[in-house]
């Protein structure tokens, strides 16, 4: 929801009076007496003592409005401190109120002082008014001095049993204080926490969540009696009481909740997921959810309502427990609430973009209807319309065919446009839909054949490294491509396009036995090779080698056998070499000391047709298709929707961040009758509770443990590039490093053979373990059915 | 994932410091450091940027309101949204209290109301109380802290008589106990703002409607309020649907979800927003259907490569003749003190070309007027000005700064069948074709071996070969030029953005058919609260772009 105050300024025409105008206006309207104008900045210590000491409360409270004037603004005021607590004992709410706030700050750096204070607020505990008995346990347990943390303990235990709701409210929230006043009143402070987690009315429940987070996080205990009674409240707390409470659930459901498990697990690996999860719903009669624990099932259908919260955290939250927690068929409910928070100021929309970019990258066709909610507008900001774009590449392939036209047309006018990022962006784009959506490969490619001969040359260069992407990934359907492409060399004059062509022109030298056009365009390009920029004299001495290397395997009889030894032929007179040759000499007095080196490493590799065996090795291995991932996916996976560590991305440590618990196995599940309402013996919980794995705390421990989209069949991962079915996923949780090792090279989209074969071979040998791997998987993950 | 709000710091326009609070803050660096390193990231900034220079690594929170930069810093991992609502909350809550526009000056007067608030809304790191309502039951709002002051020379302990029933907290969180007025009034203002993208075929692609309801009451006791709202149900078959609605937390749900329109709730004393909600103008898009059946109530044209050297542009502004969104006085009194009667008019649902239909006499909502109607050009940042501007209606303002185009029409220009033009020559930054020519330096060598034509198509490769030729001479040189060349294309404005303003009606053809109040307690019967309902329609912001 948009925030009160544009609403009003947009409806209020009235209010067209400029800052300036409000200032002076502002000025004249405050306060008749001239103390309230900014009194600090003028006022001498001296005058301000003088005021503390007065006899009368208008006097005290000037001065007291003072001194908070100057703490507000960050000037040291302690000086004051005997002064102000002097005050203490005033009857007056406002005085009190106002030492109060100076007291929090100022308390720690004279504790004896501040000691002879308690007495008095002590007394206020017992005050009738329960605004003064709440103030009086918040100041209490903030003076942040030990030596008082038993008086605080009975304090809250006080006023946790208080009439008012706002008082336990207040007590609750002093419990993580004298927690952190003296850890070893932990255990009567755990105590309330229980017993206020049980309380009857919402206002305080909210606050004894924020509570239990803070003193014993890893008691799941303690929620056991009450989880029902929680996910009821759940809708009356405020929003802020939500958030706590939607956190804990979700950790909760984690440790004591067997993972959902679909009967369709199986299916879905033969169907080789091509279509979302809904169409699979539809073909597959097995899909039934088989068993959904129905205390889970209570917290996500208590959950629905608060995606009509105001509050976008709330509705943030929400997505993290469907996503976390629910099998897929409930994720379509998450997509109009997260998007209506595209509706809310800058700031909201950025991180409520990074989320939804992030759940589609699992479950892409859950925004597929919403798909025009992503188009990218003229005023976006940058963060902002990446985001977009990235969204719209992910949901690309799901929503009809006449909204994938709309898609891909946008993003070619994106790519026309004159802001060179963006226009970057989109060509990528353009590619990460055509390799998302195979069919459409030809459609995007024409797309980005439009731009070929543009004068952008940023997008000239963006657009070959797609079209070459996109080529590889089908070579045989782009032979006409890479001919149309070769003639693109005469106008375009960006080195890393030239590079870009040249070197997949080199790839189709070997078709048709020769027969093509690799030899005449090395030719042209020998005419001005010493011409070229550095990155294009690579490539055409890249060029010239392939085609000499196809020409020897050609003469020296097709394929060439390790024992093939026949003498160095005589002097050849075919162009092929000759050009060969012509270059190879040009390239060893190149300036550039590297293209000399490459030179001579060629020039020794098929120096004799014998070892052209090597030479085929290294220059004509068979290249993998690369392949682009969605920029948030290396970044952000496996981390918890809505956390700061999830916007920030994995590389930097965010301290406090902790991963999601695993889900607790089949039998470690503590029995539903826990959290049968209260009666029962706590010994039960005690026990219960040994089962429970201890949550790792507060350690650096993020990565590896990618709870994220595992749990229900990622939608579209299985169709990405690499192929993986969802054992293959599951089994990348436990060789997590390798599979590191192995992002690393997909996204080096570099032409560097040696390391793209070793790459290759890899793949095979895990292609390999996984067919063996993946019976034992399903006996050990999908056994208790 | 435990997380609090550590510490607050507020800085005025001048980004020097002018309010700090910490609920539990070891501060990682002072006030200007952090606003240092917060200026260090280019415009637009990131709502959440990572420290990792400072010790230890610090997550630093930002928004901006009204000129003032709210700066949140924090140690550990917590919720970024909930740290930036509650920022927001905070802007909304000093405002409601000092009254809008939020300014340092009223902050700086009011440092002691200030912190009393920001230690009531957050204890110790942990949101507390944010409601506006709850927290004027425990902190004195500023008119009467000022009695406070202004009575001179009281005695000790005799304050208190000026409080008002401190000890009585109400037991509805978003609204404060006790509220007592003499004249009962509410009103509701709904205000849509239409989000449309038009194909340069002038077809829209995307056009929605995003909405929002304000309510204002000043009503004594605790009024309990229905408000039923009527969707129009003609349009291409489905009826409108209210998408992804989120709703204050006063609205009783349950009801909402069993009958859709009906919102029951007991409302904060004073404004809130209540609801918002978006609808979709093209729900069943298709690309071949040409009768789409929306269109928005300003068409916007544009025609660019115009002119002998094709480096004009034209946009037209086109008012549809059959539009109901213009009388023949706009002038009469439809200002926002205009409140319609709510008058259940009979007929008056559906699209929003049969709102004059509707047949009521009373009130504005029955004579809706367009205002304010304006088109934003942005220019590619490499044009350096405009001449030759011709403007059939209205005046424009170049902005150099940000590069573009404001054309407005005055208000009495908006007649039905009302059609102006606006046309410009660009001209192009001498700077840019230089720059251009750096770029391409590695490749411009190439040029003299390739027989292409790319070289008649740009001047810019020429100035790369010859950098030494003036600026001027490029210029010439380039208008010179017969046919649209790339550099020409280059240079038109890609998209034109269309704001306008309507006073009385809404897009979506959502009407209010009642708001009454249905029970409560403490209220008279013979209580009868005057009541105003007030629609506008807008488009602002980049909201509408037509791309051309």
């Amino acid at each position: 929801m948009e925030s009160f105050s544009k609403i009003s300024s947009i409806i209020g025409q009235a209010r067209d009076l400029t800052i300036e105008a409000a200032t002076s206006a502002s000025g004249s309207r405050s306060y008749g007496t001239k103390v309230a104008v900014a009194p600090a900045r003028t006022s001498s210590p001296k005058e301000i003592r003088r005021f503390l000491s007065s006899r009368h409360d208008r006097d005290i409270l000037d001065g007291l409005r003072r001194v908070v004037s100057m703490m507000s603004r960050g000037v040291d005021c302690s000086e004051y401190f005997a002064d102000v607590v002097k005050n203490v004992a005033s009857p007056t709410l406002e005085i009190k109120k106002l030492v109060y706030i100076y007291l929090l700050t100022y308390a720690e750096s004279e504790p004896d002082l501040s000691l002879l204070s308690i007495n008095t607020i002590q007394k206020a505990l017992t005050d009738q008014n329960q605004v003064v008995r709440a103030m009086a346990i918040r100041v209490m347990s903030g003076i942040k001095v030990p030596v008082i943390s038993q008086i605080v303990a009975l304090g809250i235990k006080r006023c946790a049993a208080d009439m008012s709701p706002y008082v336990r409210k207040a007590a609750a929230l002093a419990i993580p204080k004298c927690y952190r006043l003296d850890p070893s009143t932990q255990r009567d402070l755990v105590e309330y926490v229980g017993t206020l987690l049980g309380d009857k009315s919402y206002y305080v429940i909210g606050a004894a969540v924020m509570a239990w987070w803070e003193v014993c996080p890893d008691r799941i205990d303690l929620v056991h009696p009450h989880y029902r009674g929680l996910c009821k409240l759940l809708i009356d707390m405020d929003e802020w009481g939500q958030l706590a409470l939607l956190r804990l659930l979700t950790v909760y459901a984690r440790k004591n909740f067997p993972k959902v498990r679909t009967k369709s697990v199986k299916k879905r690996k033969t169907t080789s997921g091509t279509k979302g999860f809904y169409s699979d719903e539809e073909s597959g009669d097995e899909q039934v959810v088989e068993h959904i624990d129905p205390d889970l099932k209570l917290l996500l259908d208590c959950c629905p309502p608060l995606l009509q919260s105001r509050n976008s955290a709330v509705i943030l939250a929400v997505a993290r427990v469907y996503y976390h927690l629910a099998p897929p068929i409930y994720l379509p409910r998450i997509a109009a609430p997260l998007l209506s928070l595209l509706r809310a100021p800058e700031d909201i929309q950025n991180i409520a973009l990074t989320n939804i970019v992030f759940i589609a990258l699992s479950y892409p066709s859950v925004f597929a209807p919403h798909a025009t909610h992503f188009l990218v507008s003229a005023v976006d900001s940058p963060q902002i319309w990446k985001l977009k774009i990235e969204a719209l590449t992910l949901v690309y392939p799901y929503p009809s065919k006449s909204i994938q036209s709309l898609i891909l047309n946008e993003l070619s006018y994106y790519a026309g446009g004159y802001d060179k990022e963006l226009v970057r962006e989109a060509v990528k784009a353009i590619g990460r839909c055509a390799q998302n959506n195979p069919e459409q490969s030809q459609r995007c490619l024409k797309l980005l054949m439009q731009h070929i001969n543009s004068p952008d040359q940023t997008l000239v260069a963006e657009c070959l490294t797609v079209i070459r992407h996109i080529i590889q990934q089908h070579p045989a359907r782009h032979k006409k491509t890479v001919i149309r492409l070769a003639k693109a060399l005469d106008t375009a004059t960006n080195s890393a396009a030239r590079a870009s062509i040249i070197w997949l022109v080199g790839e189709f030298a070997g078709v048709d036995n020769g027969d093509n056009v690799a030899a005449d365009v090395l030719r042209i390009l020998a005419k001005n090779f010493t011409e070229e920029a550095e990155g294009a004299k690579l490539q055409i001495l890249l060029l010239a080698a392939k085609i000499y290397a196809h020409y020897l395997n050609r003469t020296q009889g097709g394929f060439v056998d390790s024992n093939v030894s026949e003498d160095e032929s005589q002097e050849d007179t075919h162009p092929i070499p000759m050009l060969f040759n012509y270059i190879a000499r040009l390239a060893r007095y190149d300036v550039s000391y590297d293209i000399r080196d490459r030179a001579r490493m060629y020039m020794s590799l098929l120096s004799t047709p014998k070892s052209s065996q090597l030479a085929t090795l290294i220059l004509l291995a068979p290249k993998p298709v690369p392949f682009a991932p969605s920029p948030s996916a290396a970044v952000r996976e496996g981390l918890t929707v809505g956390s700061a560590a999830m916007m920030i991305g994995k590389d930097e440590f965010i301290r406090g961040y902790v991963s999601l618990p695993e889900w607790v196995s089949e039998e470690d599940a503590p029995s539903s009758k826990v959290r049968d309402p209260v009666g029962q013996d706590s010994g039960v919980y005690e026990e219960v509770r040994s089962v429970d794995r201890p949550e790792p705390q507060a350690a650096p421990v993020r990565a590896p443990v990618s709870v994220a989209p595992e749990p229900v069949a990622p939608a579209s991962k299985g169709k990405e590039a690499n192929g993986k079915t969802l054992d293959e996923w599951l089994e990348e949780e436990e060789d997590e490093e390798e599979e590191e090792e192995e992002d690393e090279e997909e996204e080096d989209e570099d032409d560097d053979e040696d390391e793209e074969s070793e790459y290759e071979t890899d793949d095979d040998e895990e292609e390999d373990e996984e067919t063996d791997d993946e019976d034992v998987k399903e006996s050990t993950k999908m056994l208790p059915s | 994932m435990a997380g609090t709000i550590e510490a607050l710091y507020i800085y005025d326009s001048q980004n020097s410091p002018i309010l700090q609070h910490n609920w539990r803050h070891r501060p990682t660096a002072s006030p200007q450091e952090y606003i240092t390193s917060y200026l260090s990231h280019p415009t637009p900034r990131p709502p959440l940027i990572h420290l990792s220079h400072l010790s230890p690594p610090t997550l630093l929170f930002n928004i901006v309101h009204n000129n003032l930069t709210f700066l949140s810093p924090a140690t550990s991992e917590i919720e970024p949204l909930l740290v930036l609502e509650f920022l927001h909350r905070i802007a909304d809550v000093l405002e409601d209290y000092f009254g809008p526009p939020l300014i340092p000056s009223k902050i700086e007067g009011n440092y002691d109301i200030v912190a009393e608030l920001l230690g009531e809304m957050c204890d110790d790191g942990l949101p507390f109380n944010t409601e506006p309502n709850g927290l004027r039951d425990v902190v004195l709002p500023p008119s009467i802290m000022k009695k406070l002051l202004a009575n001179v020379t009281l005695p000790s302990g005799s304050l208190d008589p000026f409080r008002a029933a401190p000890s009585t907290i109400s037991t509805i969180p978003w609204r404060r106990a006790n509220v007592k007025y003499t004249s009962n009034e509410m009103y509701l203002d709904l205000l849509e703002t239409l989000h449309c993208t038009i194909a340069p075929s002038g077809r829209p692609i995307a056009a929605r409607v995003t909405g929002t309801m304000l309510f204002t009451s000043k009503i004594s006791g605790i009024p309990d309020m229905l408000l039923s709202i009527r969707t129009p149900s003609a349009r291409g078959g489905g009826g409108v649907v209210l998408e992804a609605p989120v709703f204050h937390p006063c609205v009783r749900l349950s009801k909402w979800n069993a009958q859709p329109g009906q919102l029951s709730f007991v409302p904060p004393d004073g404004k809130c927003v209540l609801a918002s909600y978006e609808v979709d103008m093209l729900p069943n898009f298709t690309p071949s259907t040409a009768s789409h059946g929306f269109n928005p109530p300003v068409s916007v044209t544009t025609k660019l490569l115009q002119g002998p050297n094709s480096n004009e542009f034209e946009v037209r502004i086109t008012i549809p003749g059959s539009s109901p969104y213009c009388s023949v006085s706009p002038s009469q009194s439809v200002g926002p003190s205009a409140f319609a009667r709510i008058a259940a008019q009979g007929a008056g649902a559906g699209i929003p070309s049969q709102f004059l239909q509707g047949g009521a006499t009373t009130g504005s909502s029955a004579n809706p007027v367009m205002e304010d109607v304006s088109v934003r050009i942005p220019l590619p940042s490499h044009v350096r000005t405009v001449l030759n501007t011709r403007v059939s209606k209205g005046d424009f303002l170049h902005d150099t700064e940000r590069n573009h185009i404001h054309w407005r029409l005055p208000n009495t220009a908006i007649v039905p069948g009302g059609s102006y033009t606006f046309k410009a020559e660009v001209v192009v930054k001498s700077g840019y074709e230089d720059e251009g020519g750096d770029e391409e330096s590695q490749g411009g060598k190439l040029l003299s071996n390739y027989d292409n034509n790319y070289n008649d198509g740009s001047s810019s490769k020429a100035s790369s070969s010859e950098a030494a030729t003036p600026a001027k001479e490029k210029e010439k040189e380039k208008d010179k030029k017969p046919p649209p060349s790339a550099q020409a294309i280059a240079s038109m404005p890609r998209s034109v953005l269309l704001d306008f303003t309507i006073r009385g009606a809404l897009l979506s053809g959502l009407k209010v058919d009642s708001l009454n109040i249905v029970g409560g307690k403490g209220i008279a019967e013979s209580m009868k609260p005057y009541k105003g309902v007030k629609y506008i329609s807008r488009a602002g912001d980049g909201s509408i772009e037509i791309r051309c």
